[in-house]
């Protein structure tokens, strides 16, 4: 009887031994808390290599810069569903988001105006490549909300304008952040960004709506800086050892097939060649075993008339090469100065188109580290409102910031040789939008018919609000 | 006087001596056979014995006591003692069999007849007639409702295995639990590397933890199908529980009994990809260098400028010089256990040492092992019995290959080659050694440098074991306290090369993996017969704990050429060290009342509490009832029925999660000194899951058990699955964990047995085990339209949608008209939205087995019969995009596809033109999910073996006990449409399975050879 007891003791000892439960369940592989400076760098160096990676493999085929040889869907506009510039980019939302968070939390003013910059270009890159997508119950997933409702763009430009202006009031120069990678804690150069960030998308919407007096705002305020010079440029410069390399490039484990898939297209060549633009040499690596750089493929073929990557000048084996080459470039002086050239051109702003055109281009060489020929503006390609030449010297000097050629295409249409090539099967329209990601038409169907219905239809030839 | 004093002193001497030792034997009453191995006991008493070779035995005992006859199939007889001389006794066999006795979880011998659920019990040497490399594929099948499918990842492959169909809508927790000798075994596969197609970092298959287990060493293997048959042993149950006994010493008479099994077995590919032979590589009809493909010129023996390797340009005959057999070589499986084992009235003891050596159809892969056994039975006194059963394992490789599709992969650089191209040549694969590879292109590796230069290896260490006390209180109270362990110790190391595709600059990887689980259990059980009425109740605990060590180390890049350890790495190495730990406590209760012989109804109880969920809520109380009417114990039923027993059950059984699912934290980025956060929300408020499981079944058994038959219908919904629930990329995360999703399985199992002829000297069975399961995805989440439960190569996914089926695939397909035919443009064929374009699930298996004896020679043959299901192939899209498959020759001629065009209002016309070959291949054979599914139905002769056991007189001039020996051969031939592969395939990704993907896997082994049995 004695044993019964013993046992029954045991058992209600045995079952009651839940307490150190919670410490079990307690994980001690991972953090629960962070803070801004530890958070930072993961979004600008996730940004940095999403927006290299899809410039490189995307915006290079849709602004004709190069074409694939093989694998080209993308080249003959067979496009699908795509998630490129979503979940990755709103994943980079949610940390950006966590930074918010703490910064109000903390009381750090700066690292909420480097989020607010931060959202604004990313926000400014998803709409611009789908139309109208989710904004204000984005990123809402720990309050329940698991169906955001997809904004109208027009209502998203309006907040992210408003965000890149209170970001830029809102900055404390005395006062530095940690864990920036791209501007080393220089404040200043936030708010040139901020500023000149808002200038790119005030341009972007101009055919839509009255920005004159917000783009001059922004010239004639003291308030608002903007970029005086390369110093300033938004680029990322990898550090070149792992894990701090281009994954397009060989030392960040990028496959050379993968690189050397895109062939210069004739359109980069011919334009380069035709002024005898050195920067073809640093762009452009010469057909193999000759010296040969005037070989580019026409964009856009059927495959079986494209030929072989051995018979055609190839994208710059350097770059491929280098840990450092490739860089992450947002938005830069050059870029600036055509935007107010063309701001001049529209009445915007009182300083000649002319000099900013020259400060453009000049810009770029700088940037690029290639000498300009003396006789580059005055002889070769200079100022001419009556032909496309701003156009196509600003499509020269965005070449691999981001996907930022085709966004500008679609709203000017220039350059005029962005065309659609021979094997399309898009009815020969160049696409001006991605398709929603597959994974809406089921998680978050409602809103995506609602979107989808509102524009005409998921295609990638539909409409939005700036375009 | 003296006579009679003399008697006096007899008397008393016999008096005194009131035990005697007497000899005795005991006979089969049929046939007159001398029975060994019949226990005797002497009732109320410790004495005991067992009879011997000749059926003899000595045992002392007193007048009037009573002897015991017990032997399994035979009724037992007991004999008074009246000071016989010679006690003889004669059994009668047990004609139904009614005592057979079935271990059940928590390792209770039980009756068969009392049993409500469905179980079916599989002898040894079922599956060990034929060794396979995973003892899981012997298992193929043998049971109606178990269902085992293999991977096809090389020689260590792993197996998956679902009972009753997938429950869960994750998919790795669809395994059913395994118990070794009364104490659960993991199973699990720990991963290592990316998904299917993560080119940078495919997968390796190191196989799952049962086939570390030497099957040499099984007794019994039993199947217990439904979750009543596993309320007993919680949550892991819930899918099935296999448990496995090992064998226990038995007297011997010449004191030790040794035991040798051996089997020998080759192998080579069951089916290769059919590749064209007419035209070699390039494009376009030109010989292309670098491109991979074989839309070249034709193999006509005119001398056209190819390569060897890239550089090494020749002018020569262009002919065919491939073959696939070049690269491929004969496989190796070596088995091999020595069993020696002995006993006494008091105790027993087993040792076994097994060793296995398997060399695959890859070159230079091997699966090496070894395994130590020492069971021990020992009877303290009468009352105490201590049981020990430990078997500590080895198990290793000198390489393994990656599984999955890329440049890393074999089949790759096999299906992305040259026909004109002799693999032979490529043997010499370095320019510069270590360094410098030599290859015919830029984007693969040359396969001979992928097996001898890209290694995948491992080093493992196991321990599993139990000990157990049971104490007799008396005839009716007993308590067995148990402690068991399954503890492994897995070293992995990997290395590339300095020049290899994916990794230029080399790589090094380390992953250590330790785990433990520890199982402790009691179990208090009473026993009391009443005179109409048989009464068993238990109470017991079980505490679980559980422990996981990864620690990481990977860098990708190497500064020495051929020297691969961790202070080689020259760049930032990936490293990270992780802990899971997990505790379930759990108490419960089960009774099982027996009326007269024909009717018993169990009922049992449990209740978990689980660290792993919500501390308010972690608590879970699941119970089960089944009730067993035996209607041939009860009632005078005609004479051709032997036996037959109807069958009821109800179960619930609740189940936790994951270590650390409730809390969020952030992960560490990519850089140095960050943090991000992780891509999956988690949730405080978790609750268990649950299963409710209901199964009817007929038992019978006619003419003589002539005829056998079990059928079962069953019936099984879980709820409130906890799954990473796929959300819109916009909410910040992919994945959110919570509870959704009803899954409802149903089917029939039908389990035949006939013996057409029954001789003394001609014994003849079939088996047939059908299955036929349906499953329906009755909800998942209120918003949710879709769950992803896997995902394959190109966006071809496995989804579970309300109001579909459980093993849907889903991916991009053709775009048609009303008409169903498809539309083309520009002659290729438009490629749609994604929808279901299969099912991975058959629509019945059947399992064929044959049972041949003629005095002692034996022939037994098993066949597997899969109807229905799809398979997405890999294989069969690469092959044709590449131009090497024999179905792309007619492409050459240029193809019109066979479809319509949209004639420009609205209506449609035949498609009429026509496009290249290389048009064809790059846009049809990948671009869409359906064009690449297939029906996978297929028959395999699984099993085949003849063989001869030598008779008495012979073994007894060779002074052996046993002496066996037969030729046998594993998965000998496939009947299937699918073309170019074994259609029983699946992908890997990371750690997880995942059937009806079909990616570019190696091709699956036949093996043939021969085994022996000695027993001294």
């Amino acid at each position: 009887m004695k044993k019964i007891i013993y046992i029954l003791v045991a058992l209600i000892v045995f079952s009651a031994c839940t307490e150190d439960f919670a410490d079990i369940n307690t994980n001690p592989n991972n953090p629960e808390n962070a803070s801004e400076n530890l958070l930072l760098p993961t979004v600008i160096f996730d940004l940095t290599n999403l927006m290299v990676n899809e410039s490189y493999g995307f915006g290079d085929i849709i602004a004709q810069y190069g074409a694939r040889y093989e694998f080209n869907d993308l080249d003959i506009y067979r496009w699908q569903p795509d998630d490129r510039f979503w979940s990755p980019m709103y994943a980079v939302l949610e940390n950006i988001k966590d930074i918010k968070n703490l910064a109000e939390k903390n009381g750090n003013t700066n690292y909420k105006a480097v989020s607010l910059i931060l959202e604004s270009y990313i926000y400014s890159i998803i709409t611009d490549a789908y139309g109208d997508v989710p904004m204000s119950e984005a990123n809402r997933t720990k309050e329940g909300l698991l169906t955001p409702a997809y904004d109208k763009q027009e209502i998203i430009y309006e907040g992210l304008l408003e965000k890149l202006k209170m970001a830029n009031n809102s900055i404390n120069m005395s006062e530095t952040i940690g864990g920036d990678l791209l501007y080393n804690g220089n404040m200043l150069k936030w708010k040139k960004f901020a500023n000149s960030l808002r200038l790119r998308l005030l341009m972007r919407i101009s055919n839509v709506k009255n920005v004159g007096v917000a783009i001059s705002e922004i010239i004639t305020s003291s308030q608002y800086p903007i970029f005086e010079s390369n110093d300033d440029n938004a680029i990322y410069n990898y550090g070149g050892s792992l894990p701090d390399v281009s994954q397009v490039a060989l030392p960040g484990g990028g496959r050379d097939y993968d690189y050397f898939l895109l062939i210069p297209t004739s359109h980069f060549i011919n334009l380069l060649n035709s002024n005898n633009d050195p920067r073809l040499s640093l762009w452009v690596s010469p057909k193999q075993g000759t010296n040969d750089r005037t070989l580019g493929v026409a964009p856009g073929q059927s495959l079986s008339n494209i030929g072989r990557p051995a018979d055609f000048s190839r994208r710059s084996v350097a770059f491929y090469e280098s840990a450092t080459l490739i860089q992450g470039i947002f938005m830069t002086y050059s870029e600036l100065n055509f935007i107010l050239a063309e701001a001049s051109e529209k009445g915007y702003i009182s300083t000649a188109a002319k000099t900013h055109y020259d400060t453009a281009v000049e810009a770029s060489f700088e940037q690029w580290k290639v000498k300009m020929p003396s006789d580059f503006l005055s002889v070769t390609v200079p100022y001419d409102v009556t032909t496309d030449r701003l156009y196509e010297q600003k499509w020269l000097a965005l070449y691999h910031s981001g996907i930022e050629s085709w966004f500008d295409w679609k709203r000017t249409g220039k350059p005029t040789f962005i065309k659609a090539g021979s094997g399309n099967i898009n009815g020969d329209l160049v696409p001006v939008r991605l398709r929603y990601p597959s994974l809406e038409q089921s998680v978050n169907k409602v809103n995506y018919d609602a979107a989808s219905t509102a524009m005409g239809g998921d295609i990638i030839n539909a409409s939005s609000w700036w375009w | 006087m003296r006579g009679n004093i003399t008697v006096l002193l007899l008397f008393l001497v016999t008096s005194i001596y009131a035990q005697k030792n007497i000899n005795g034997n005991v006979t089969d009453a049929i046939t007159g056979e001398v029975l060994p191995g019949v226990s005797i006991m002497v009732k109320n008493t410790t004495r005991g014995t067992s009879t011997d070779f000749d059926g003899n035995f000595t045992i002392a005992v007193k007048k009037g006591e009573i002897l015991k006859f017990s032997f399994i199939g035979f009724k037992t007889k007991e004999i008074v003692f009246k000071n016989q001389s010679f006690l003889k006794a004669v059994l009668e066999e047990d004609n139904a069999q009614l005592d057979e006795v079935i271990i059940t979880s928590l390792g209770i011998k039980k009756e068969k007849k009392a049993l409500g659920y469905a179980a079916t019990e599989l002898k040894a040497r079922e599956l060990t007639k034929v060794k396979t490399t995973n003892v899981l594929n012997s298992l193929a099948g043998k049971v109606a409702g178990l269902q085992v499918t293999g991977a096809n990842n090389g020689v260590a492959s792993s197996a998956r295995v679902v009972i009753r169909g997938e429950n869960s809508l994750n998919i790795n927790s669809n395994s059913p639990l395994f118990i070794l000798d009364g104490t659960p075994v993991n199973n699990i596969i720990f991963g290592v590397g990316g998904n299917t197609t993560d080119q940078a970092d495919l997968p390796t298959d190191y196989g799952n933890g049962l086939s570390e287990l030497n099957s040499d060493d099984f007794e019994t293997v039993t199947v217990l199908k439904g979750a009543a048959a596993s309320a007993l042993y919680g949550s892991r149950a819930a899918n099935g529980v296999v448990v496995i006994t090992t064998k226990k010493g038995k007297q011997h008479k010449d004191g030790i009994g040794v035991e040798i099994a051996s089997s020998t077995m080759f192998s080579s590919a069951l089916r290769l990809p059919e590749l064209q032979t007419e035209f070699g590589g390039g494009w376009g009809g030109a010989y292309a260098s670098n491109f991979g493909t074989n839309f070249g010129p034709k193999l006509d023996g005119s001398i056209v400028t190819q390569e060897l390797a890239l550089g090494d340009v020749v002018n020569r005959p262009f002919i065919n010089r491939y073959n696939l057999n070049d690269f491929f070589k004969e496989g190796v499986n070596l088995n091999n256990t020595v069993t020696l084992s002995g006993g006494n009235e008091k105790g027993n003891f087993l040792f076994s040492y097994g060793n296995t050596y398997n060399e695959g159809i890859v070159p230079n892969t091997n699966l090496k092992g070894n395994s130590f056994r020492l069971n021990a039975d020992y009877q303290l006194n009468d009352k105490l019995k201590v049981s020990v059963n430990t078997n500590y394992i080895t198990r290793g490789s000198n390489n393994l290959t990656v599984s999955g599709y890329g440049n890393q992969g074999i089949m790759y650089t096999l299906l992305w080659n040259y026909i004109n191209v002799d693999l032979d040549e490529l043997k010499q694969y370095w320019n510069v050694e270590n360094q410098e590879q030599r290859r015919l292109f830029t984007w693969g590796d040359n396969p001979w440098f992928i097996a001898n230069e890209n290694i995948n290896a491992f080093d493992k260490n196991r321990f599993v074991g139990n000990t157990s006390l049971n104490y007799e209180f008396n005839e009716n109270l007993s308590l067995l306290g148990r402690i068991g362990i399954d503890q492994s110790d897995d070293f992995r190391w990997s290395r590339r090369s300095i020049g290899a595709v994916r990794n230029p600059n080399g790589m090094y990887r380390e992953q250590k993996i330790n785990f433990t689980e520890i199982n402790a259990d009691f179990l208090l059980t009473y026993r009391k017969d009443f005179e109409n009425f048989t009464t068993r109740t238990s109470v017991g605990g079980n505490r679980f704990d559980q422990q996981i060590k990864e620690g990481f180390l990977q860098g990708n890049g190497l500064s020495i050429p051929g020297l691969y350890n961790a202070q080689n790495i020259n760049v930032v190495p990936v490293i990270r060290n992780n802990l899971y730990k997990k505790r379930i406590n759990s108490l419960y209760a089960f009774t099982n009342v027996g009326y007269k012989n024909y009717l018993y109804a169990d009922l049992s109880v449990r209740n978990d509490w689980s660290s792993t969920l919500p501390t308010n809520n972690n608590s879970y109380f699941y119970p089960a009832a089944s009730l067993s009417f035996i209607p041939s114990a009860a009632f005078e039923l005609p004479n051709v029925i032997d036996f037959m027993k109807l069958r009821f059950n109800i179960a619930e059984v609740g189940k936790d999660t994951d270590p650390y699912n409730l809390e969020t934290a952030y992960d560490f980025g990519t850089l140095g000194g960050t943090l991000t956060n992780p891509s999956q929300l988690l949730n405080a408020d978790l609750k268990p899951e649950r299963t409710i499981s209901t199964e009817f079944g007929l038992e019978a058994m006619f003419l003589n058990k002539r005829i056998t038959l079990d059928a079962t219908y069953y019936t099984s919904t879980s709820r409130d699955q906890i799954l990473n629930v796929g959300i819109s990329g916009a909410n910040g995360f992919n994945s959110i964990v919570t509870n959704a999703g009803e899954i409802k399985n149903s089917g029939i199992e039908l389990a035949l047995g006939l013996k057409p002829i029954k001789t003394d000297d001609i014994d003849w069975s079939i088996n047939a085990n059908f299955t036929k399961n349906t499953s329906e995805v009755v909800s998942l989440l209120d918003n949710l339209d879709t769950f992803i439960i896997g995902e394959g190569p190109d966006g071809v996914t496995v989804e579970a949608r309300p109001g579909e089926q459980m093993g849907d695939i889903y991916g991009n397909s053709y775009v048609r008209n009303d008409a169903g035919e498809i539309i083309y443009e520009n002659g290729l064929p438009l490629t749609g939205n994604r929808r279901k374009v299969g099912n991975y699930n058959p629509d019945w298996i059947l399992g064929l087995g044959t049972n041949f004896n003629y005095k002692g020679f034996n022939i037994s043959a098993q066949f597997d019969i899969r109807e229905g299901g799809d398979i997405y192939s890999y294989t069969n899209a690469i092959g044709r995009e590449s131009g090497i498959l024999a179905n792309t020759l007619s492409w050459r001629d240029g193809i019109i596809g066979d479809g319509v065009v949209s004639d420009g209002s609205g209506g449609f016309v035949p498609n009429t033109q026509q496009v290249t070959a290389e048009d064809w291949a790059y846009a049809v054979p990948r671009s869409n999910a359906e064009a690449n599914i297939f029906d996978a139905s297929f028959v395999k002769l699984r099993q085949l073996s003849l063989g001869y056991s030598f008779s008495h007189p012979v073994l007894e001039k060779l002074r052996l006990e046993g002496l066996s020996i037969s030729l046998v051969g594993s998965n000998l031939f496939l009947w299937t449409d699918v073309p170019n592969i074994d259609p029983e395939a699946q992908g890997l990704s990371g750690g997880t399975l995942l059937p009806g993907f079909e990616v570019t896997q190696l091709p699956s082994t036949k093996s043939y050879g021969f085994k022996v049995n000695i027993k001294l």
